[in-house]
């Protein structure tokens, strides 16, 4: 009972593989700067689906906290995403709130959400965990469905973008916008980098390896669990804003089971013991849609067996692939 | 002053009376041996006076502080420390990754979610020296799965060493290590700080003999006599518990 147990639980990582990786910080600045250069060299198309896979990537890369880092399998973190495209809904169309404090206060309110569902949730583990986050998030689903004011199951158009025109930007243009996520989205990584890097969130990664001894040793995990859990939701509520944004409109189904369940794809197909693998997966899931959406409207069925092949070939998804080839050119 | 008092234990599950009414006093300082023969209660025990068990009647003591029913961490924090029979290793991290989570746990570094790990010299310093301590210190990048059983039960008191605990409960130390991992275990607790309170729980009776001052024999859950080892060698009523248990 004592936790520890391996129940649900994602097989341990070899620290010595992560701390042999090419420094995540180098990794992530050269990435951007190739993310950066990319309107100049795609068209327009590509830019869209840029945005996308970035907003994903946030979304990806922030439930990797619980689900590698943590070694807590979430089934609810659409919960979050939804939180973050109706709060900044309803306070911007509702109450005709302007856009930047609405997405500030939605930030806020999502880490009360985080707070509250992960003091509730975080009595549990395994299994359990991944059953009442379930339960959870299909609880917000079923308020969001019966809310006609939130136009209950056809969702809600016009969700505004900030107002940037006073700098002569507008974000109602693909590349500006494009610009715009990608700001927040390398932001947003660089903290949630700092943080479960920091000491303090070292502890959580001793909480996958075991639970008990962490507490033997004078850890009051739950204080770790929680932030670690209520920075991972804001992330996600950020991710659901900006979804809102780009799709300008939200709905019920942002916060649905399906949403939670495709995160985790992302996350596995990626590679869950490192920090950028889940955005390789975003970009992956989302490559495939497109790829195949064209040809078939069953692209999900090629995806499953995407992510089959995936978990089969490399165990530690696409990005331990990729070491595993680096580290055996290396070695010639 | 007794580091650690014991009064009126008590712990049932269902209608087996594990713990019957434990009373004990440990003095500052001293090595105490806890014996019996199996399902005497002597891990029990343990998990109640670390806080991983409430008890159902009785109190615990440390240094006068009543702890019985604080949570586990929070005795960890009056420096009561405790190893596991069952080696409990952060088993994908490294060998000094081990060691600094157990010195941060106490530091106040613990709550700095933003700063990097190597900004903190101290505790990575301290985990090195307790590496070079235990015998550890050419592991260090070892993962502590990938560790020989009788280093994984060196890392295992390790954790249970860093910063200074001021009593130390041992659960079977040297459970399943092998004649020269014993003898090592046994060398790496000699030499521990006289000024450290230990309780020790082990089956191998000549690491207890050699090792403790005082030897409290546990049956059927509770205390049947404690002395020296001598005391407890020579006591006819000793030996009949244990052939009692081995005949049933």
């Amino acid at each position: 009972m004592t936790a520890g147990s391996a129940e649900g639980r994602v097989p341990p990582v070899p620290a010595s593989a992560r701390s042999e990786r090419l420094p995540v910080v180098a990794a992530l600045a050269v990435a951007l700067a190739l993310l950066a250069a990319l309107p100049f060299v795609a068209s327009d198309y590509l830019v869209v689906l840029g945005t996308e896979i970035l907003i994903l990537a946030l979304f990806a890369v922030s439930t990797n906290l619980l689900l590698g880092y943590m070694g807590y399998v979430s089934l609810g973190q659409a919960a979050y995403f939804g939180f973050g495209a109706y709060g900044l809904a309803a306070l911007t169309l509702l109450w005709e709130w302007p856009t930047v404090p609405a997405m500030l206060v939605t930030l806020a309110g999502s880490a009360v959400f985080a707070i509250a569902l992960g003091s509730l949730c975080l009595r549990t583990s395994g299994v359990r965990f991944l059953l009442i986050t379930l339960a959870f998030s299909q609880m917000l689903y079923a308020v969001l469905v019966r809310t006609p004011q939130m136009g209950g199951d056809n969702g809600i158009v016009g969700i505004p973008r900030p107002e940037l025109d006073a700098w002569g930007i507008d974000l109602w243009a693909t590349v500006p916008f494009y610009y715009y996520v990608l700001v927040l989205f390398g932001l947003t990584l660089l903290i949630l980098y700092r943080f479960i890097k920091s000491p303090f969130g070292s502890v959580i990664v001793a909480v996958r390896e075991n639970e008990m001894r962490a507490r033997a040793l004078g850890y009051e995990v739950w204080a770790n669990k929680l932030a670690c859990l209520t920075v991972a939701g804001m992330a996600a509520a950020l991710a659901g804003m900006l979804q809102a944004q780009n799709l300008s409109f939200a709905s019920p189904e942002l916060a649905s089971w399906r949403v939670s369940a495709e995160v985790l794809l992302m996350v596995i197909i990626g590679g869950w013991r490192s920090f950028l693998g889940p955005a390789i997966g975003a970009l992956v899931f989302i490559a495939i849609r497109e790829g195949l959406s064209v040809v078939t409207e069953h692209y999900l069925l090629f995806f499953g067996l995407f992510f089959m092949a995936a978990v089969a070939l490399f165990r530690e998804g696409v990005s331990g692939g990729l070491d595993a080839v680096l580290a055996k050119v290396r070695r010639r | 002053m007794s580091a650690l008092v014991v009064a009126g234990l008590r712990k049932t599950f269902g209608a087996l009376r594990v713990t019957d009414g434990i009373d004990l006093a440990v003095p500052e300082g001293e090595r105490r041996g806890i014996i019996g023969p199996n399902g005497a209660g002597k891990t029990t025990f343990f998990n109640i006076i670390s806080g991983w068990l409430p008890p159902d009647a009785g109190r615990v003591e440390v240094f006068g502080r009543d702890i019985t029913r604080l949570p586990p961490a929070h005795i960890a924090h009056l420096g009561v420390r405790r190893s596991f029979q069952k080696s409990a290793l952060f088993d994908a991290l490294s060998v000094e990754e081990n060691l600094r989570l157990a010195v941060q746990a106490t530091d106040p570094s613990r709550f700095d979610a933003w700063g990097r790990i190597g900004r903190h010299r101290r505790v990575l310093e301290a985990a090195r020296s307790l590496a070079e301590r235990v015998g550890l210190a050419d592991e260090l990048g070892r993962r502590a799965g990938e560790l020989s059983y009788g280093r994984k039960r060196q890392l295992e008191i390790a954790l249970a060493l860093a910063e200074k605990p001021r009593i130390l409960l041992l659960d079977e130390p040297a459970a399943g290590a092998s004649p020269y991992e014993r003898r090592l275990l046994a060398d790496l607790l000699r030499d521990l700080p006289r000024d450290i309170t230990i309780m020790l729980v082990e089956h191998d009776l000549d690491l207890v003999f050699n090792l403790c001052d005082r030897i409290s024999v546990l049956v059927r859950g509770s205390v049947l006599m404690t002395g020296t080892p001598e005391e407890v060698g020579a006591s006819g009523e000793v030996q009949a518990a244990y052939l009692g248990t081995a005949h049933a």
